[in-house]
């Protein structure tokens, strides 16, 4: 169905044709290998050079500037060791945001990957199923600005929300939703609104590719659908959901448009509601008068790969299991 | 028991659903309305449509000069990193050569470091060039920068796809190709590129669709209103709002910023949703 799915088995076959080919080297096949060698470097070339000027080498730019104290170009670095690491510690506006990036990534985590397992697994059998999933799907690839914009009057004192609360009879349901002291809670809504349909799709991707026959033995052994998904579908899909782990991590703790739209007409959001990516922007770059704090803000950057390695080696470590083929 | 959870949990996925096509519905007819009917009938279809919130949203709010940046930035950026992309990951998807694995990979851990990681030494390198040109051109354009910038950023999970993409293409082809003759550069150009049409394909529009959405580098480098991008525009045409409480208007910069992205998932949606899970199966 998907390319994907289909790769699994064209790339062993390229695999075994490639070491038939090796096995067996005519004269123009050789004449071929050696072409492509002459080329090797010059298709790779070009973007190797991009990425490394303007990608991999700002990241270590970015590594060496932490040890720094800088306002930016014009400003003379001083080296100042690890003093903006400590900083970082000591900033009880840093350990909120950091505190706040890790609720985005455990509870918004849990939250989404429950609700997608239960999704997938009740769509996999529901009439409309291409329809539905696209629709969950579709938040994903909206702009978070507009979104922002969107539920900014969706979620309005007086706005819709509020106003069918109250017109349904809950009214004690009707809140300020966007209160410097709940807009926290509202984004975290919003990110498993926008972002579940995503999982959604890939855990359906990772048990599309478990043969029939599997489900059919099971049955016919008896197993109602829960127990159907405990023994097939969860181990089979055992990698697909570990690697979606991997993302959601990665992508969780860049979460930035989506909480800047919330707060898009003010300066900065409110404290209570800054993820790391925010509260490194405000500390650099952004709002009115901007700080260009450089060597500070690099520091949270760090902090943040660091981050991402650690959790995303420690989530293969729990996540490791035995491959199960089929 | 376990019947009734399916059944909730069904009726759950519907109205999960349903809620999505209501909001997007809410969003096209809140755009059309003045503003004292978005509060007082928010339920209701507009009275009349008032098509001229497209019209100030496009010209007094400039979502127009916002859209065409957009559309140049997104476009050429996306073309030119497939096209650095692509022979790129040909040679990485097909030749077993000493450096492609660690290549590769090199390429892949771009796709875990974090915007936040290279944004600083992205943003001052950027104004140093600005300034450089200036002083010696006269002349310097923020939106080149932007446009190289987003070609750098989108290079690794394009290399990923596409690498994945070559590997899966059958050899038999390039063989026959050298075998008639035709140079490693006229093979890549003739026969792997026609072959690998679907994957670029995908490659490309899950670019656009990254680009389009793309605020926070937009942020940072464009600092004139004129050369802003759209959702830059539509963060604008927000603060203004606060002033003129025109929210019809303001949604209809949010449908002009959504609309393509819409048009283009129902037309390619399939696609998108292959594409962007490419990387989990394997």
């Amino acid at each position: 169905m998907t390319d994907n799915i289909a790769s699994g088995g064209a790339a062993t076959a390229a695999q075994t044709a490639r070491s038939s080919r090796r096995s067996a080297p005519s004269k123009q096949v050789g004449a071929l290998s050696r072409q492509r060698s002459k080329l090797y470097w010059p298709f790779i070339a070009p973007a190797l050079v991009v990425y490394l000027a303007l990608f991999f080498g700002p990241a270590l730019a970015g590594f060496w500037i932490s040890f720094q104290s800088w306002r930016g170009s014009g400003d003379q670095m001083q080296f100042v060791g690890t003093r903006n690491y400590v900083r970082l510690w000591n900033d009880t506006a840093f350990m909120t945001a950091f505190g706040n990036s890790m609720k985005i990534l455990v509870i918004c985590g849990v939250v989404i990957f429950v609700l997608a397992f239960l999704i997938s697994a009740v769509l996999r059998e529901m009439r409309f199923r291409k329809g539905l999933q696209a629709l969950l799907f579709l938040p994903y690839i909206i702009s978070p600005i507009a979104i922002g914009v969107g539920l900014g009057l969706l979620l309005d004192p007086n706005g819709l929300f509020n106003t069918g609360l109250r017109g349904i009879g809950l009214s004690s349901l009707a809140k300020p939703w966007l209160s410097p002291d709940r807009l926290f809670a509202t984004i975290l809504i919003g990110i498993v609104w926008v972002t579940t349909g995503f999982y959604v799709m890939l855990l359906m991707a990772g048990a599309d590719r478990i043969p029939g026959y599997f489900y059919e033995d099971s049955q016919l052994a008896g197993a109602n659908k829960f127990q159907q998904w405990w023994y097939v579908t969860l181990p089979l899909s055992w990698d697909v959901i570990a690697i979606s782990a991997v993302l959601w991590v990665i992508n969780s703790l860049k979460i930035f448009e989506f909480v800047y739209a919330f707060t898009g007409t003010t300066d900065a959001p409110p404290e209570q509601a800054r993820t790391v990516p925010i509260y490194q922007f405000v500390m650099t770059m952004g709002g009115r008068n901007p700080a260009y704090q450089m060597g500070y803000g690099s520091a949270m950057g760090v902090v943040m790969v660091a981050l991402v390695v650690v959790l995303v080696v420690l989530v293969r470590r729990v996540m490791r299991r035995e491959a199960v083929t089929y | 028991m376990s019947k009734l959870l399916v059944r909730t949990a069904r009726s759950f996925v519907w109205l999960w659903a349903a809620s999505n096509v209501f909001l997007f519905a809410w969003i096209a007819f809140t755009s059309l309305k003045d503003s004292r009917e978005v509060f007082d009938s928010p339920l209701n279809l507009p009275a009349s449509p008032r098509w001229g919130n497209y019209e100030s949203a496009w010209t007094v709010s400039q979502m127009g000069e916002g859209f065409l940046n957009s559309v140049a930035i997104v476009a050429a950026a996306s073309v030119t990193t497939i096209a650095l992309a692509a022979p790129a990951a040909y040679m990485l998807g097909r030749r077993d050569t000493r450096t492609a694995g660690p290549l590769t990979t090199f390429f892949a851990v771009g796709m875990g470091i974090p915007l936040q990681a290279v944004i600083i030494p992205i943003f001052v390198l950027t104004q140093k060039v600005s300034l450089m040109f200036s002083d010696t051109f006269g002349w310097w354009d923020d939106r080149i920068s932007l446009y190289v910038i987003y070609v750098a950023m989108s290079l690794p999970f394009s290399i990923f796809l596409l690498t994945g993409f070559f590997r899966t293409l059958p050899p038999e082809m390039e063989e026959a190709a050298a075998l008639d003759g035709a140079g490693g550069l006229r093979t890549f150009a003739k026969i792997m590129l026609p072959l690998a049409q679907p994957g670029l394909i995908t490659a490309l529009i899950l670019t656009v669709v990254s680009l389009w959405n793309e605020t926070l580098l937009a942020l940072m480098l464009i600092v004139e209103n004129d050369k802003y991008t759209l959702p830059q525009a539509l963060l604008g045409l927000y603060q203004t709002m606060q002033y003129t409480s025109n929210w019809g208007g303001l949604f209809a910069g949010v449908v002009i910023v959504v609309l393509p992205i819409i048009i283009i998932y129902t037309w390619l949606g399939s696609r998108i949703m292959e594409g962007m899970t490419v990387g989990a199966g394997k």
